[in-house]
């Protein structure tokens, strides 16, 4: 399917958002840096093989279990640091903790209304924030 | 790109699949409905019974009907979901992340709008904490091909499709409470024709997991309650005092000896509904166990359609139990009865649709001992419950005590205790007054007179007839009657006459006719009402007074 140009499409409450690490990695090298800030000391020992070299696991999509193979230090973020009891804390820059959410929920897309749920904040300055012009840690729409 | 959910509608009758596509944040949903009629027509089939049969087998204790419903409706509900998918399906199998999968294999994806796709490859899965799992690389149509985790326990694919709770198709509950009497009696239909079934109590259980329960402990369960004068003793003292061997599941052995003790005639649960309690037969009163003679009734051909509206409005007052059940009233807040002669008598009184809510009451066993309590004295006395034919029974001492004639009002509530009814009568002032009597000649006729009576309770002013002390002419002519029934317009026109000779104007109101016929003939109010209806010489003067035309006849 031919990608829609973004800046010709306008997202809603309903539109779905999440994580697109291809396009995050392309677009900022610093990427890996952020990911690796989210882990403990302990855990940057402990998966050290894992998230320093090239390795990729398999990813399993939590909606259909489409298996994807992912960057290493990125699977562990996503199932292991952001499964964390404390991963959610309060976090006072709104993009942090939707950034936050979506590597807790599996990077399942979701909608501003149910991020705006879930943050008990109106979903309207969520909206906003994700599509303007610049895109924060990779948090892009999904568009048919 | 999230993949759109296909959804399953079974709306028509036929069966016919309808698509729609449901939001992904409700997850994967596969909801179904059935037809309008599917609960009412609602059958058992051979896999239900087994289902509910292993089901029971597993537990290895007694349920209820009403429990066994519950499985088979939650199971239904899962089998037709299944079903609906498989349709989908075709002959492909769904995916599912727990199962394993060979090359070549073809699967069908609810996941992905139903699109098929064959198994390319398979291979270790990569992970560095999950569990270990496969993946298997899948070509879909078209070409394109993706790869899909095999042997994976936690996933929410693997959990079955959800219901639609809002369809009260859908849903248990509503299932329940609105066809569940209907459900109720088809699995007992189909439980009781099938000998791998027991029932007792209320309760099912599967034959070949009873114990066995010899004939020298039914013995000894048959001494035990007859040094209880007949009982009633629930199972778990009697196997307690028959030092019955329980094993490690006592309600299995109690189950057991309930069965055994059901099928041998000696004994008799008396219990009320999810109590079992167990009576002698032998022990227990002539007239639980056959009815006694002024109440029983062969009924009468009548043509309702005579009856007047002010007719069926004394039908409803009157509440004869033999009258056709109407609906029971909800919200009744007394329960009293004018007392007829032939319960007067047989100290009894009638269960009628509205008191039957009062008194204990039974799954199956056709006679219920019960407590009745004097409202005045608190004293306490046996009852019985005969269900099957409408009648409570053990007042007759009670009856005596207080004075009771055939007329007064017998008023009933519920006891403070569970099983208990408490009966009582308002007091009448302890005066002479001007009664209807009746005079029974030693050949067993009857005629009336007004003479001043002892009356000590409130009564019903056409109802009230007091009796000769000595009722031995009269048991005699019921007798007599009984073997040789006479006519009963004829019952009825000899009464009338009678009754007119209490009055200058020779006028006999129905009720208080119904009342008289009946000391002499036992007759629910609506064949003599048909009768007064439909008969030129019954002349109808107003207010359901009537006078008897000599000339007509």
């Amino acid at each position: 399917m031919v990608e829609k140009r973004l800046s010709l499409v306008k997202p809603t409450l309903e539109t779905p958002f999440h994580i697109d690490f291809n396009w995050w990695s392309q677009h900022d090298r610093e990427w890996r840096v952020h990911l690796r800030s989210l882990l403990s000391s302990e855990d940057l020992e402990r998966f050290a093989d894992i998230i320093d070299g090239d390795v990729l696991l398999d990813w399993i999509d939590p909606e259909t279990a489409e298996v994807q193979q992912v960057d290493g230090l990125q699977h562990v973020v996503i199932t292991h640091t952001a499964q964390g009891e404390s991963f959610l804390e309060k976090h006072t820059a709104i993009v942090e903790a939707i950034f936050r959410i979506l590597l807790k929920n599996g990077n399942s897309p979701m909608t501003p209304a149910e991020l705006g749920e879930i943050l008990e904040r109106d979903p309207k300055p969520i909206l906003r924030t994700l599509s303007g012009a610049r895109v924060y840690r990779g948090i892009r729409p999904i568009l048919e | 790109m999230p993949e759109k959910i296909l959804a399953i509608k079974i709306r028509s009758k036929d069966w016919k699949l309808t698509d729609f596509q449901s939001d992904l944040s409700c997850m994967v949903l596969a909801p179904i409905s059935l037809n309008e009629d599917y609960w009412e027509t609602f059958e058992l089939n051979d896999e239900d019974i087994e289902i509910l049969y292993n089901h029971l087998l597993e537990k290895e204790t007694p349920l209820s009907t009403d429990e066994l419903v519950s499985i088979l409706v939650e199971n239904r509900l899962e089998r037709e979901q299944q079903s609906a998918e498989d349709k989908k399906a075709g002959d492909v199998k769904s995916y599912l992340p727990e199962d394993s999968y060979t090359v070549g294999e073809k699967i069908v994806f609810s996941s992905l709008d139903w699109e098929t796709g064959k198994v390319i490859n398979i291979r270790q899965g990569n992970t560095a904490l999950d569990a270990p799992f496969k993946v298997i690389e899948v070509e879909f149509e078209g070409g394109q091909k993706r790869e899909f985790a095999a042997e994976l326990s936690d996933h929410k694919l693997n959990i079955p499709l959800e219901i639609d709770e809002d369809d009260p198709l859908l849903n248990p509950s509503a299932i329940a409470s609105v066809h569940g009497d209907y459900i109720i009696d088809r699995v007992a239909d189909s439980f009781s024709q099938n000998e791998d079934f027991v029932f007792i109590a209320g309760r099912w259980f599967p034959r070949p997991l009873l114990l066995d329960v010899s004939a020298g402990i039914l013995n000894l369960a048959d001494a035990v309650l007859d040094m209880s004068e007949g009982g009633p003793l629930p199972t778990a003292e009697l196997l307690k005092q028959v030092d019955m061997p329980s094993g490690d599941n006592e309600k299995l052995a109690e189950f057991s000896l309930d069965l055994a003790l059901q099928e041998d005639e000696r004994f008799d649960e008396v219990g009320t509904s999810g109590e079992v309690s167990w009576f002698l037969k032998r022990q227990e009163p002539k007239d639980v166990l056959e009815t006694p003679i002024f109440l029983k009734y062969k009924p009468i051909e009548y043509d309702n359609s005579v009856l007047t509206d002010e007719m069926r409005s004394m039908v409803h007052r009157l509440q004869d139990e033999l009258s056709p059940r109407e609906d029971i009233e909800e919200d009744v807040n007394k329960y009293e009865t004018n007392l007829l002669f032939p319960h007067w008598r047989a100290g009894t009184l009638p269960l009628t649709p509205n008191l039957s809510k009062l008194f204990p009451s039974a799954y199956i066993s056709p006679r219920v001992r019960f407590i009745l309590v004097d409202g005045d004295t608190g004293e306490k006395f046996p009852g019985w419950v005969v269900r099957l034919e409408g009648y409570v029974y053990g007042l007759k001492d009670w009856y005596t005590s207080r004075g009771v004639m055939p007329g007064s009002i017998i008023r009933l509530r519920e006891g403070e205790n569970l099983g208990e009814v408490i009966v009582e009568v308002d007091s009448h002032r302890s005066a002479k007054e001007w009664v209807r009597t009746a005079l029974v000649g030693a050949d067993g006729g009857v005629v009336y007179a007004m003479l001043k009576q002892t009356v000590r309770t409130a009564f019903d002013d056409w109802m009230m007839i007091a009796i000769p002390a000595d009722t031995a002419s009269l048991d005699e002519a019921w007798e007599k009657s009984s073997a040789n029934p006479p006519a009963f317009e004829q019952v009825v026109v000899n009464t009338l006459r009678e009754l007119a000779k209490l009055n200058p104007q020779g006028h006999v109101h129905a009720a208080e006719l119904y009342s008289a016929v009946n000391l002499v003939f036992r007759c629910p109010p609506e064949p003599l009402l048909a009768l007064l209806a439909s008969r030129s010489w019954f002349k109808h003067l107003g207010d359901l007074h009537y006078r008897f035309e000599e000339t007509e006849v």
